[in-house]
């Protein structure tokens, strides 16, 4: 064979081989949807999984009393169709739906309910600290379920909506390892079995799931509600968003959700490709420590306000990216009693940061080290809006070293109250203000900074009771107040909350975004 | 085989005392921030693990079911790391081959042609080549390749190991091309080893580079022996020289070069593995530092040395082969 025969004969070889993959483009069945992100599940078992992206699989899988339609305050029944609660706001009484079956075909009624939660509780989970105010577990017949509180909890319907109270059908799981005795961290056998199957009543069931590479929900043919669109939903574990982005335009996938800002500048305005915009409740904040023995001159609260008024909002909301905005406290905008968001063009006022450094003794300015993580968040990077905050407070004379490391170094030092100026982030554990107590003095956010109950008395009594307070018009009241109060004294600065956006293919309809499950994938036609 | 069990306990060893050295701690990296404020909750997490032991009862304890074939569970996943292990390795495995098949026979290609054309444009374009190769970083040309062959070309698939419309083959060996094959299924077959060229190509274009050079200079080195002047001398060929004559000299070295090229892509290789959403052994590793994974961090990091010992084995074995005076006793 000669040169130029070899030549032709590797040619052809090479598109022999690479043809049947190229041909494939776009060759997904019309009848399925396939989802690219890069997500963080380790188990599907309801009552373990506590992961950011493990909702958005579990959520269509099973059903929990309460759901969110939309937003996330937007709360409706899920599998309940009604609740009462008592005068003393201990007993929270649900009548279930007649007639739901789950996907095996045995019917769903209340001792599921129940098995269900005390298997959460008694797996001890990462989740299962939702479960911790409920004293008791009633099933008086097959359509009533009757939770008793230890004590008042104004987030306890939202709580409901977390895959932790999923209701599982109790039977299957049974037959498969799974236990809601005391002891079940142990003598549970059902974990791997739950990683690759399901025993729910939601529209979907998990088929298959190959950790790394993707996990296949199909059609659930005993469904009570209305069925998906969709016969199949293939979530594909595509860790680069660069690769999202080329798979999304080549057709391959209809929804990449893990696009960072340039990869959304990329995509924009083109034809046949919508981007959504949603307002995710991820914060980026800063800690400044109140303890003069860690923080030194930033322990100084008029210092601490100092900081807050020289920051460049603006600036930082650019590098956030498109939809970014910046909450007047760590309470993010969305949640129920939240305030609009600052007004960044005039949220910074470097000349009254001035004054105040100079009142607080510190006109000279001073240094200081700015602890950093390496981490990612929405696809802005942490170091990058260190820097820019490094500048900003150059303003006002303080010089700051920033030091990154790991998130699994930094972590210790942060939850030990030892970092004196930090930047971090936070996600919520559930869709709730009460969450946000968390920062206020003597709590476990709070403690971080050293901010003690003692430092701020009227925040932490207005907390405590917000925690409680069922009636809403007088808890808006209170969280209202709260906000205002850390606008004005806080150990933090809330630097932004991120808007999250993501890619897909402009024939669905359907793919809006909930903080909770991400996508509702049961909603999603084409 | 005794050298083997000895290479699991020094490895297990020093990465126990280092992993368990790292300024963190696994708590913060398994429990969710709410639990690891719960002192009940560290206590049950550190139980279940043992890590509320001494850390020597932790390494003997580990140490002793490794022993038995036990390399315990993952932290993270929760499965047996034998049973995640034999779940990546093979897509590991299977693009590994793919990329050092590539390597060597480019890398020696050129490295052949490189030396013949010595100092020639021809020369001097593969050289160029090869520095290419070994320096670009592996991550940049693969967004490189996927964006000209995938997106503007069309002509290759996107990224993992098969198109949306297949599932994975009956798990055999868990090599999705022979796997398909052995189920009679060529499309799938096909489908599947289109899908190893490109991160094949990325994998490969490093250890080509450094095939390419080591054949050149070997085979200059050979060429300019008498024994090779006395076969031109005798009316022989010039490729008659090349093939039967120096080219089987001139292989120890590149042989050396392509077993730790292999050994190295075993490893495997965590941002290619990323950008090709390819489910290997990397990505798998790279979690395990991250969430400080013990168990999964020491049954990688045995794996690896195994593979390392088993390679150079392979290695040896060929020395004797294509230099008849290496001789094993």
């Amino acid at each position: 064979m000669n040169k130029k025969n070899l030549v032709a004969a590797a040619l052809l070889t090479a598109v022999m081989i690479l043809a049947p993959g190229a041909s494939s483009l776009s060759a997904a069945p019309a009848a399925q949807l396939i989802v690219a992100l890069d997500p963080d599940y380790q188990t599907f078992d309801p009552a373990l999984a506590y992961e950011a992206y493990g909702q958005m699989v579990l959520h269509p899988v099973y059903d929990t009393l309460m759901q969110f339609e939309k937003t996330i305050d937007d709360l409706k029944y899920g599998v309940a169709e009604s609740y009462a609660v008592s005068k003393d706001g201990l007993s929270y009484s649900f009548k279930l739906r007649k007639g739901v079956k789950f996907a095996s075909g045995n019917p769903l009624t209340a001792n599921d309910v129940k098995w269900s939660v005390e298997r959460s509780i008694n797996l001890k989970g990462n989740g299962a600290f939702l479960a911790e105010g409920i004293a008791s577990i009633e099933a008086p017949n097959d359509l009533t379920v009757v939770f008793k509180l230890s004590a008042q909890d104004s987030s306890f319907l939202t709580k409901l909506t977390s895959n932790v109270f999923s209701v599982v059908d109790s039977a299957t799981a049974m037959a498969n390892g799974a236990t809601n005795a005391a002891d079940a961290q142990t003598s549970d056998k059902a974990k791997l079995w739950f990683d690759g199957h399901s025993a729910g009543s939601g529209p979907y069931t998990i088929e298959s799931y190959t950790p790394q590479v993707e996990v296949v929900l199909a059609r659930n043919p005993n469904y009570w509600g209305k069925a998906p669109y969709f016969e199949k939903v293939t979530l594909k574990s595509i860790k680069d968003p660069g690769a999202q982005l080329m798979m999304l335009q080549k057709k391959d996938i209809d929804v990449a959700f893990n696009l960072g800002p340039e990869q959304v500048k990329q995509v924009k305005g083109k034809a046949g490709i919508e981007v959504a915009k949603a307002q995710s409740m991820t914060i980026t904040f800063m800690l400044m420590n109140r303890d003069p023995a860690v923080g030194g001159p930033i322990a100084n609260p008029d210092v601490q306000k100092a900081i807050r008024l020289a920051l460049d909002y603006s600036g930082m909301q650019t590098i956030a990216g498109e939809g970014a905005v910046t909450p007047v406290a760590p309470f993010q905008v969305g949640f129920f009693g939240s305030l609009p968001p600052k007004n960044p063009k005039t949220a910074q006022n470097v000349a009254k940061a001035r004054e105040l450094m100079k009142k607080a003794g510190y006109e000279k300015g001073f240094k200081t080290s700015f602890e950093v993580s390496t981490q990612t968040v929405e696809g802005m990077d942490l170091p990058t809006l260190a820097q820019k905050i490094q500048n900003d407070l150059k303003q006002i004379g303080i010089e700051t070293e920033i030091k990154t490391s790991d998130i699994m170094v930094a972590l210790d030092p942060y939850r030990k109250g030892k970092q004196a100026l930090s930047l971090w982030y936070w996600g919520p554990d559930y869709p709730d203000p009460n969450n946000q107590l968390a920062f206020l003095p003597g709590n476990s956010v709070g403690l971080r900074a050293n901010w003690t109950a003692a430092m701020s008395p009227k925040l932490a009594a207005l907390g405590e009771k917000t925690a409680v307070e069922v009636d809403p018009k007088a808890r808006a009241a209170d969280l209202k107040a709260i906000q205002e109060l850390m606008d004005a004294d806080s150990a933090f600065a809330t630097l932004l909350q991120h808007a999250r956006q993501y890619a897909y293919r402009s024939d669905l309809k359907g793919a809006y975004y909930n903080d909770t499950y991400k996508l509702n994938l049961a909603a999603i036609s084409r | 085989m005794l050298f083997l069990v000895f290479l699991v306990i020094g490895v297990s060893l020093i990465v126990f005392v280092i992993s368990h050295t790292v300024p963190s701690d696994p708590v913060l990296a398994n429990l969710s921030q709410r639990n690891i404020g719960n002192p009940e909750m560290v206590a049950a997490f550190k139980a279940k693990w043992g890590l509320d032991k001494p850390i020597y009862t932790q390494y003997l304890i580990y140490l002793g079911a490794l022993l038995r074939g036990d390399m315990g569970l993952s932290i993270r996943t929760q499965r047996p790391v034998a049973v995640d292990l034999k779940a990546y390795f093979p897509a590991t495995i299977e693009l590994a081959v793919f990329a050092i098949v590539i390597a060597v026979v480019f890398g020696m290609a050129f490295g052949i042609i490189s030396a013949i054309k010595r100092n020639t444009a021809t020369d001097r374009i593969i050289r160029g080549i090869s520095v290419l190769g070994a320096s670009v970083p592996s991550f940049w040309l693969a967004l490189m390749v996927l964006l000209l062959f995938y997106v503007v070309l069309g002509i290759a698939p996107g990224p993992g190991r098969l198109s949306s419309r297949f599932s994975a083959p009956h798990t055999v060996t868990g090599l999705f091309v022979l796997d398909a094959l052995l189920a009679g299924d060529i499309p799938l077959a096909l489908d599947a080893l289109s899908h190893l060229v490109l991160p094949g190509v990325v994998l490969g274009a490093f250890t080509m580079g450094l095939i390419t050079r080591t054949t050149r200079s070997s085979l200059l080195e050979v060429l300019s022996m008498d024994f090779i002047r006395t076969a031109r001398a005798k009316g022989l060929a010039e490729s008659r020289v090349i093939t039967r004559h120096a080219l089987g000299n001139a292989l120890i070295p590149v042989v050396t070069v392509v077993g730790l090229g292999f050994g190295n892509l075993l490893g495997g290789m965590v941002l290619v593995e990323s950008i090709f959403a390819w489910p290997g052994i990397g990505r798998y590793a790279y979690q395990a530092a991250r969430n400080l994974d013990f168990p999964a961090i020491i049954g990688v990091s045995i794996l690896i040395a195994i593979n390392y010992v088993l390679i150079n084995l392979l290695v040896d074995i060929l020395y004797g082969m294509l230099d008849p005076r290496v001789r094993y006793e």
